[in-house]
């Protein structure tokens, strides 16, 4: 909301970082990911009861953490079918690394810690390296508890042995996979000041303000601002350039996301865009 | 003529048709329990016990371990309280009266079989007060 009728009324822009289909996507891989680590910990080792008896039982509880593995899997490999290229385009984009990109981990802490005064390395891709490196984590635990899981689902097909290793495999990945998606939440949260906002671009509408996109993802910031200028909205802010005090709301900025929404599908279905998806 | 796509999202569906009937297949085979069996030795049928009571359990054609080893288990009940139990010898924490001990073969990723056996015992002494307590106590100790 406006605050101010001073002169001189800052015009900001947001770029659409990804669309419905990916935000779809992600929503559907996470509400069943934290189903399965939810009802995995309740059924893991010799049971937790009063965990189990939300999900029905014990038996019951194990029974769908298979069939909601089983369904998970099925999504993804839906995903991989129909959309290959996006998917190729993904893992490229995530195992793509330059030696200079290197650096945006030295200089990342401290964008952290004062980000007024400090800016990421500049990096080329999609993605950021940090973001990179969380992509291949998830996709191998992602590998490595779907194999252990369809191993351990059938019992009668593999040995002892298989079934054990299997085991350790599925703890080893789901603390891995935990611990990423712990950060990836953190960091999505807005809870550290250089990323407040950035949530948005995977919730309510797939935007993200272009400064921050710049600063977070220069090249890619710099390539819809060049080759997809229907892909802005323009809003008038009143003199607030500050990310802490973003108003990012207003029923004007949410009439023209609806008209801009129209255009931007005649616009990006005419374009290459880079996003994924 | 299909297009790639489509071939490719039917074969890969067929694909999970085809696990889903493998592992629907297995379930049944599995809940035949694959050959084995057990029997409840201790305590027997109508035996007059005090709480808690040690179980006992003989089983063949299968070895009984922790789920991690991949080994089977066992699902005891007593009433509508269940306990994982991953020994052959253990201690059951009963309520006063008559209580019917049930034990029931799972695999190790927690389905059950067909294979069970039950005992009803009649408890006199050192029974716990309620029914409705989530779950016994149950001593696991190594087999």
């Amino acid at each position: 909301m406006d605050t101010s009728t001073a002169a001189g009324a800052t015009e900001r822009t947001t770029l659409l970082r990804n669309r419905p289909a990916a935000r779809r996507l992600h929503a559907t891989v996470y509400l069943l990911t934290a189903f399965l680590a939810f009802s995995g910990v309740a059924v893991s080792g010799e049971g937790r009861p009063s965990l189990e008896d939300l999900l029905g039982g014990h038996e019951t509880t194990a029974a769908s953490h298979r069939w909601i593995g089983f369904l998970l899997i099925g999504v993804l490999l839906l995903v991989a079918a129909v959309r290959p290229v996006a998917i190729g385009r993904f893992i490229a984009e995530s195992v793509r690394i330059r030696a200079r990109e290197i650096n945006w981990f030295k200089t990342w802490p401290r964008f952290v810690l004062r980000p007024r005064r400090n800016a990421p390395s500049r990096h080329e891709g999609h993605f950021d390296p940090g973001q990179r490196a969380f992509n291949l984590v998830v996709v191998v635990s992602f590998l490595a508890l779907a194999v252990s899981g369809v191993v351990m689902s059938l019992p009668e097909r593999f040995t002892q042995k298989a079934f054990a290793v299997s085991f350790d495999v599925h703890v080893v990945a789901t603390v891995v996979l935990v611990v990423a998606v712990a950060g990836h939440i953190a960091i999505a949260s807005g809870v550290l000041n250089p990323y407040r906002g950035v949530g948005r671009a995977m919730h309510l509408g797939g935007w993200v303000r272009a400064d921050l996109a710049r600063r977070l993802w220069p090249r890619w910031a710099e390539a819809q601002e060049r080759d997809a200028p229907l892909l802005r909205v323009r809003t008038s802010a009143h003199g607030d350039t500050d990310q802490a005090s973003d108003p990012e709301g207003g029923g004007s900025r949410r009439c023209a996301d609806k008209e801009l929404a129209a255009a931007t599908t005649a616009a990006t279905n005419a374009a290459v865009p880079e996003a994924i998806a | 003529m299909w297009s790639v796509t489509k071939l490719t999202a039917t074969a890969l569906g067929a694909a999970l048709l085809l696990l889903g009937l493998v592992a629907c297949r297995n379930e049944a085979q599995s809940a035949e329990g694959g050959g084995a069996s057990l029997t409840i030795t201790a305590p027997t049928e109508g035996e007059s016990v005090t709480s808690p009571v040690d179980l006992t359990v003989q089983v063949s054609g299968t070895e009984i371990g922790p789920t991690s080893s991949g080994n089977d288990h066992f699902h005891v009940y007593v009433g509508d309280n269940y306990e994982v139990v991953t020994s052959t010898q253990s201690q059951v924490d009963l309520p006063g009266g008559e209580q019917t001990i049930r034990v029931v073969l799972a695999q190790a990723n927690h389905e059950e079989t067909d294979v069970s056996d039950s005992v009803t015992v009649d408890v006199t002494g050192g029974g716990t007060t309620g029914t409705d307590q989530g779950g016994y106590k149950y001593g696991g100790g190594g087999d």
